[in-house]
């Protein structure tokens, strides 16, 4: 902002001066205030403060195990490409940091895991573990993080909006790098959070909250949000 | 701020072949489709061991359709894919056949002749296979990318490999070594894998991924930095230092590799039979220790290629395939027999860079003593530190990656700035510094920097210093030697008084009686002390530094001594956030010290565009059915905020006239005009001419060809096939044009905005600021004349604190800004009418009166001379203007002045640096000269220093002595969400003079017709696509330093060869014989002074000014490449034989004719040797400059117009017959034997091809 006042020669749109300002001091939800078109489903996501709407593009079979859940294609307004399963992320192309070739064959399905988690359970107690491989950009192929799945209270300070945290059951999911191990640069711990809505037996993913990497995580919300 | 990792690029640029017709062939394609190994020509286009209708290609299908039609199966790895096209190849056959050519031809090549035979043989096994790399292979990503989907055609391959489970190292010695691959391991762990303890020797490693891209990284413990690890199916080049294999040829190496299939190649039935199959190398030992095996001590056998595949085809998949997989969830296990790399926790796997961070003074080095590192250009740095007494304000800049400089307020808090001046306020010091650096850091040679402190200021911390710095691993180690306020503490005797005696003492104050002044008398003089340190870096966040100080502050400036209880001071550092360090110190034993530094690269400085309307994103389809220009134009205003005046038609062609359409990322700009001009024009029209006006006067014009715009957005396409679609060009009037539309011009504009403004470090406060609104105001009365104004108001300031009125000795046309602030809030900075006019097609003319700044209003105007992309411009501006009243509203005062200049714009064409040179009178009616020059980087950032000298003395000028100051210019484009032409200029100079004052003229020619440079279109935000292909368009080639210790080499072997023995006893004896005219001609001399004899002698002894300056012309591109090659080589050469000339100089000592002795009077090494009269430095030089330019265009006059200055050297008494002759002699000499160099790079290499045959390549 310093750079504006300090000009002696400045932009004479006033207009985009004050959006820009407002941009700066308001997070940047433009995104929020957009009016998304019925006949397509959306997700909103936040990235460093600030929100964007995917549209989604393609419902697709997962190629290693046809029987398992589809896998969405979502799609944002500069072609980067986004795939959740299950309201996991399995797969992004065109961001700083990209997943690619995901496998968990293991990973328990939201049913098992709300059935779980209602069982007792010592306190911290996994819900269930499993391992996931996957490819990074930059070349970081192969890697593999063992999961473990914690049912957990409401948390605060997410990017859910329009909802109230307890009116949906969340879970975190705790990535432990095993190949490469820790320590290992780019071998970070990363946790992601699901928050489900359970309604009549059927459960939907409405809020997931994923780090693909130590600098980009994001939060991806069904929206508008019902 | 961190730098990604670095983008993964084409070392090698591709020769565009013309436009041949494509062979017809089978539509081929599949999954592991082989390749034809023996066959360098067939590349992938052999028959498909496995096609089916599902895998084949449908010609016209895009690749994602494919993708989803044959989606990557378990084991696939689609990363890998492999787009083979035919175009492609004959780019890659030259490259191979230039690898090939190099192998055998190259001079500077050491590899013994086995390896020489074993890498060709196999590189020449290698198919030509015509891969395109691709950039994301994720079909539903493709589908949104349609700009990197390609179109497949007849003769188009994919090859979709298996994912190996190895990395396959190539050893410099021509061995392949396939090695287990193991996610997190970085290119050393593979070396030393393959070849042990030997891989430390390695500097450099080439990283060929699978996708096709080349990576280069430092691997060794003094250079190396993040990298990339390899994938599965990478190869690796890390030739060891002692192998001496040249970069360029690492270079091919790497790019051909990435041609080729991502897997080990199984060994190739070679006709020398030389080939060693790969050879997995043993299991580590169990302490965990790499086995150091020799090559194939434990070959494992790699099932070599199937016989019958007489073609060269062969089984595509890797080892790894041959073993069942056995869990598709987990990746494949390494194949039998494969290793495992076993990385021993001392391994240094993990590089770290060098970790550059700030010292005491904002400079790149340890607490106190600088070091030589620097930290990459573009960067800036603020940085504030505090050790009793003296605290620090530094701002420095690197413009360049070799040259740090900077400006520094330092606080003497026991010391006050003076009652009569500032109170209680304590002295504040102004000054400027610079580091250089000499000579970048090699694996066994540190990196070496020069540089100075207090340069141009009152002096008062002036020092210089040598010294160098060498890394290992985490630590960093340095070593200096420091003289004057760096050197204080006096602990070794100054080595230059082995030279001269007087440099052993060093003038106090010696900035000059009011600073600013460059006491060059001074520089490496006085107390020299050693110093240096070490930093340790063990982490990403901490830095801890222990330094041997060479300054024991009993020699303070100000007799401001301190208590010193120890030399060594003790740091250390946290990178708190990217930009953000802090720093803790205990220094001199007893002290404190604290230090934060604020850095960031401006060089990166980016936004994204959230604001700016979105991106039309165009179709392949054209549009039909009537045009709605009007529409056209709207729509185009919004994605451009350009104006168009007109739309005219002729033939094909659509040409639309834009006014002031001037922005720093142009060809963007040029990419959303024509995606909404696609969208609208008829489908016949083929050329769109964009014809960029500026208030009237036509600039040039941006040719966009339609179809190949379309075909580049639209679909990705192998080089070969792309041409440049958008192109500058100069303009052309308009001839039997129809006019289709014209719009309306904008009259009127106006606006607010926020204004700010301040001064730094004056004695009425450090700072002193006034925050307002601005109202730009502009009425437009013609195309080319309009009258423009600015109002400011005043709301926030301290003012009330400003009460200083610095001294003068000159018309205060400055100085009294502090009346022109404070006089009233409400001001009137500009108001003025403007004209400007094109006279012709080079020529621009402006005249404007007015009120045409805060302190001055009259009449001036302007003439520019600017040819179409020129390296040069000329321009002349002439004014009169009144001084105007303090409030700056319509009043005048009484003082007037004319103030013009004559200004050389020069495009340097290095570095993207334009110099400005200025001469004139100025607004106090000096006269002198300004230079300025500035640095803009690829993001439209500016870095300038400029200086002014008129014929105002230093105690005229008053403190400071001459003007000077700092400049960074930033494009509002890279700071703002939305697209804006604008900049902000933000200036600083040490002192407000009235010496050297420029008149602030808002209109500027050279400003405003910027587009007549085709360099305007270079700019791109920071990290995009076109800023990264900008890289790819730098020049090819060493840097200048680089020519010099190439030449200098080459220069060396020829005069030490044994053959050099005969031409060197000949130019003895021509010398020697030519000494019996020394004392007739110095008599002649004698005899013919004064008058017309002076006044040739004079000319005559500018001819190698002249010669040089031609050169330097030539060479900066007045002319054709050829002309600058042959300038190159004449500076080169120039440059050695001054060098030359000046240790023959210091060796002989012969005195001067004027010195009356005679001819005979030689003194030997030692003082004086400088104005040695042996041999001629003027005859050398001009020889050196003449010779490659006669010898290239067969100009033998040349040499008479060089040796024309010996009349003058003689007649001017300054050297006898012998000594102009020597002069020219070793001139002629230097400089044949470079010409030779330069034909010896250029001319054909000759080789034997397998064939018999005998083939010359030319590199170019």
């Amino acid at each position: 902002m310093l750079a504006i006042l300090a000009c002696a020669a400045c932009s004479t749109d006033s207009t985009n001066i004050s959006r820009t300002f407002e941009l700066a001091y308001r997070g940047g939800s433009l995104a929020d205030r957009a009016a998304p078109n019925p006949a397509y489903r959306y997700l909103r996501t936040v990235v460093d403060g600030r929100s964007a709407l995917l549209v989604l593009g393609y419902t697709d079979p997962d190629p290693a195990t046809p029987d398992a859940p589809p896998i969405e294609v979502w799609y944002s307004a500069e072609g980067e490409v986004v795939r959740l399963q299950q309201g996991r992320v399995v797969g992004t192309s065109g961001l700083s940091t990209d997943w690619r070739s995901t496998r968990a064959p293991d990973a328990p399905t939201w049913g098992s895991l709300v059935a779980s988690a209602t069982q007792d359970r010592a306190a911290g107690q996994a819900l269930a573990t499993w391992q996931r491989t996957r490819d990074e950009s930059a070349y970081r192929s192969g890697v593999i993080d063992r999961i473990s799945v914690h049912a957990i209270a409401a948390p605060r300070g997410t990017e859910l909006a329009g909802l109230a945290p307890e009116s949906l059951q969340w879970f975190e999911e705790r990535a432990e790098p095993i190949v490469p191990p820790a320590g290992t640069p780019g071998a970070v711990r990363l946790t992601a959070r699901y928050a489900l809505r359970v309604d009549s037996g059927a459960i939907e993913v409405v809020y997931t909250e994923h780090c693909l990497g130590p600098e980009l995580c994001l939060s991806l919300q069904r929206w508008p949000a019902r | 701020m961190t730098r990604p990792l670095p983008a993964a690029t084409t070392l090698a640029r591709p020769v565009r072949p013309s436009r041949l017709c494509l062979a017809v062939a089978q539509v081929c394609i599949v999954l592991g489709m082989p390749t034809a190994a023996g066959n360098a020509q067939a590349g992938g286009g052999a028959t498909a061991s496995v096609a089916s209708a599902q895998t084949a290609i449908r010609a016209g299908e895009r690749l994602s359709d494919w993708l989803l039609r044959n989606p990557p199966g378990a084991g696939d790895d689609p990363a890998a894919l492999a787009w083979q096209v035919p175009s492609a190849r004959q780019a890659q056959a030259e490259l191979k056949q230039a690898l090939l050519a190099q192998l055998w031809s190259a001079r500077d090549l050491q590899a013994d002749e086995t390896t020489r035979q074993r890498l060709a043989d196999w590189l020449r096994s290698l198919p030509v296979t015509g891969r395109v790399p691709l950039a994301i292979v994720d079909a539903r990503w493709l589908q949104a990318n349609p700009d990197q989907d390609p179109i497949l055609a007849p003769g188009h391959a994919l090859v979709l490999p298996q994912r190996p489970g190895t990395v396959t190292l190539l050893a410099d010695d021509g061995r392949p070594c396939a090695v287990a691959h193991r996610p997190g391991t970085q290119a050393r762990g593979y070396l030393q894998a393959c070849i042990g303890e030997a891989a430390s020797e390695a500097d450099m490693a080439w990283i060929v991924q699978p996708d096709g891209r080349v990576q280069r990284f430092g691997i060794a413990t003094w250079n190396a930095e993040p990298q990339s690890e390899p994938a599965p199916g990478a190869w690796i080049w890390a030739p060891r230092r002692s192998a001496a294999w040249p970069e360029d040829f690492s270079d091919r190496l790497a790019t051909f590799l990435a041609t080729q299939s991502p897997t080990p190649i199984a060994a190739r039935a070679a006709p020398t039979q030389t080939t060693t199959p790969i050879a997995a190398r043993a299991a580590p030992t169990q302490t965990g220790t790499l086995a150091s095996a020799p090559v194939g001590a434990t070959p494992v056998a790699i099932p070599p290629s199937d016989p019958t595949s007489a073609a060269g085809a062969h089984d595509e998949r890797p080892i790894a395939a041959h073993a069942a997989p056995t869990d598709t969830t987990a990746p494949a296990p390494p194949p039998v027999g494969a290793t495992q790399v076993a990385i021993s926790p001392s391994d240094p796997v993990v590089a770290r860079p060098g970790v550059p961070t700030a010292n005491d003074w904002g400079f790149i080095g340890l607490l106190q003593t600088p070091t030589a590192r620097m930290s990459p250009a573009g960067e800036l740095r603020f940085h504030l530190s505090r050790v009793e007494p003296y605290t620090r304000g530094s701002v420095v800049a690197q413009p360049f990656d070799w040259l740090e400089a900077g400006f520094r307020y330092t606080s003497v808090s026991n010391r006050l700035y003076g009652p009569e001046i500032a109170g209680s306020q304590s002295y504040k010091d102004k000054s400027i510094d610079f580091k250089l650096r000499l000579a970048q850091e090699t694996a066994h040679t540190p990196a070496l920097a020069i540089g100075m402190t207090d340069i141009g200021g009152t002096g008062l911390f002036s020092g210089e210093y040598l010294v160098a710095s060498k890394r290992s691993g985490d630590f960093d180690w340095s070593l200096g030697l420091g003289w004057g306020y760096v050197g204080n503490a006096g602990r070794v005797k100054n080595p230059f008084t082995w030279f001269d005696d007087s440099f052993a003492e060093r003038e106090e104050g010696a900035g000059g009686g009011s600073g600013g002044e460059f006491s060059a008398s001074n520089y490496f003089k006085g107390r020299t002390s050693f110093f240096g340190g070490v930093q340790y870096a063990p982490s990403d966040d901490w830095v801890l530094k222990l330094e041997y100080d060479g300054n024991d502050y009993q020699n303070e400036p100000q007799g401001n001594n301190q208590k010193h209880d120890s030399p060594f001071n003790l740091g250390v550092v946290y990178r708190y956030a990217s930009g953000l360090d802090l720093t803790a110190g205990l220094e001199r034993g007893n002290t404190l010290m604290l230090g934060l530094t604020l850095h960031g690269s401006l060089a990166d400085l980016t936004v994204p565009k959230l604001l700016d309307p979105s991106y039309p994103r165009p179709l392949s389809t054209y549009p039909a059915g009537p045009t709605d220009w009007a529409r056209m134009s709207a729509e185009f205003a919004e994605q451009t905020r350009w104006s168009v005046r007109e739309v005219r038609r002729q033939g094909t062609d659509l040409q639309l006239v834009v006014e002031e359409p001037y922005t720093i990322y142009l060809r963007d700009r040029i990419d959303r005009a024509v995606a909404v001009l696609h969208l609208h024009a008829p489908a016949d029209v083929r050329r769109f001419v964009l014809s960029f006006h500026e208030r009237g006067m036509p600039l040039t014009d941006w040719v966009v060809l339609r179809d190949e715009w379309v075909a580049r957005q639209t679909r990705y396409r192998a080089h070969a096939e792309q041409f440049e679609a958008v192109v500058a060009a100069e303009h052309w009037p308009a001839h039997s044009q129809e006019k289709l539309w014209a719009g309306p011009a904008e009259r009127f504009s106006t606006g607010l905005e926020p204004s700010y403004s301040q001064s730094l470090g004056g004695p009425d406060g450090f700072i002193l600021f006034q925050l307002g609104i601005t109202a730009p105001t502009e009425l437009r009365l013609a195309d080319d004349t309009w009258l423009s104004g600015r109002a400011n108001l005043g709301l926030i300031d301290n003012y009330d604190k400003f009460e200083y009125d610095g001294p003068s000795n000159l018309p205060r046309v400055r100085t009294d800004i502090r009346k022109y602030v404070t006089e009233s809030d409400l001001t009137l900075p500009t108001l003025q009418l403007n004209h400007v006019r094109a006279l012709g097609t080079n020529q621009y003319a402006s005249l404007y009166g007015g009120y045409l700044e805060p302190m001055f209003a009259g009449v001036g105007g302007e003439w520019l001379y600017r040819p179409w992309n020129s390296h040069f411009a000329f321009g002349i501006d002439l004014n009169h203007v009144r001084q105007r009243d303090f409030d700056q509203h319509f009043g005048l005062r009484d003082y007037d002045v004319t103030t013009g200049h004559a200004t050389l714009y020069w495009h340097t064409g290095w570095e993207n640096t334009l110099v400005k040179l200025s001469a004139g009178q100025y607004l106090a009616g000096d006269r002198g000269v300004t230079v300025d020059i500035a640095r803009q980087f690829d993001n439209g950032v500016k870095m300038g220093v400029f200086a002014t000298k008129t014929d105002v003395s230093a105690e005229e000028f008053g403190e400071g002595s001459f003007d000077k100051g700092i400049y960074l210019s930033i494009p509002f484009d890279a700071m703002l969400p939305f697209s804006s032409a604008r900049t902000a200029d933000i200036i600083w100079r040490p002192l407000t003079r009235d010496g050297g004052a420029m008149l602030s003229r808002t209109l500027a020619l050279f400003d405003l017709t910027r587009l007549r440079d085709r360099r305007a279109g270079r700019y791109a935000p920071a990290g995009s696509q076109a800023w990264l292909a900008l890289d790819d368009d730098r020049e090819d080639g060493r840097s200048i330093w680089g020519e010099l210790g190439h030449t200098g080499g080459w220069l060396a072997d020829k005069i030490f060869s044994p053959e050099a023995v005969r031409p060197l006893l000949l130019g003895a004896g021509l010398t020697g014989l030519s000494a019996t005219l020394d004392r007739p001609l110095a008599d002649w001399a004698d005899e013919h002074q004064g008058g017309s004899w002076d006044t040739l002698g004079e000319a005559a002894s500018l001819i190698p000014f002249g010669l040089a300056a031609g050169a330097g012309a030539l060479w900066m591109g007045l002319a054709d490449d050829t002309a600058s090659d042959t300038a190159r080589t004449s500076l080169l050469a120039a440059g050695w034989t001054l060098g030359a000339q000046l240790a023959t100089k210091y060796a002989v000592n012969r005195a001067r004719p004027e010195a009356g002795l005679g001819p005979h009077e030689f003194r030997g090494p030692g003082n004086g040797g400088s104005d040695s009269s042996f041999p001629s430095i003027h005859m050398g030089v001009a020889f050196a400059l003449a010779t490659p330019f006669a010898q290239k265009y067969d100009a033998p006059w040349l040499y008479g117009l060089a040796a024309a200055t010996g009349f003058g050297r003689i007649q001017e008494r300054q050297h006898f017959f012998s000594d102009v002759v020597a002069g020219s002699l070793m001139g002629y000499g230097i400089a044949s034997l470079l010409v030779d160099e330069q034909r010896s790079r250029n001319g054909p290499a000759i080789t034997l091809g397998a064939d018999r045959s005998l083939q010359a390549h030319w590199m170019f």
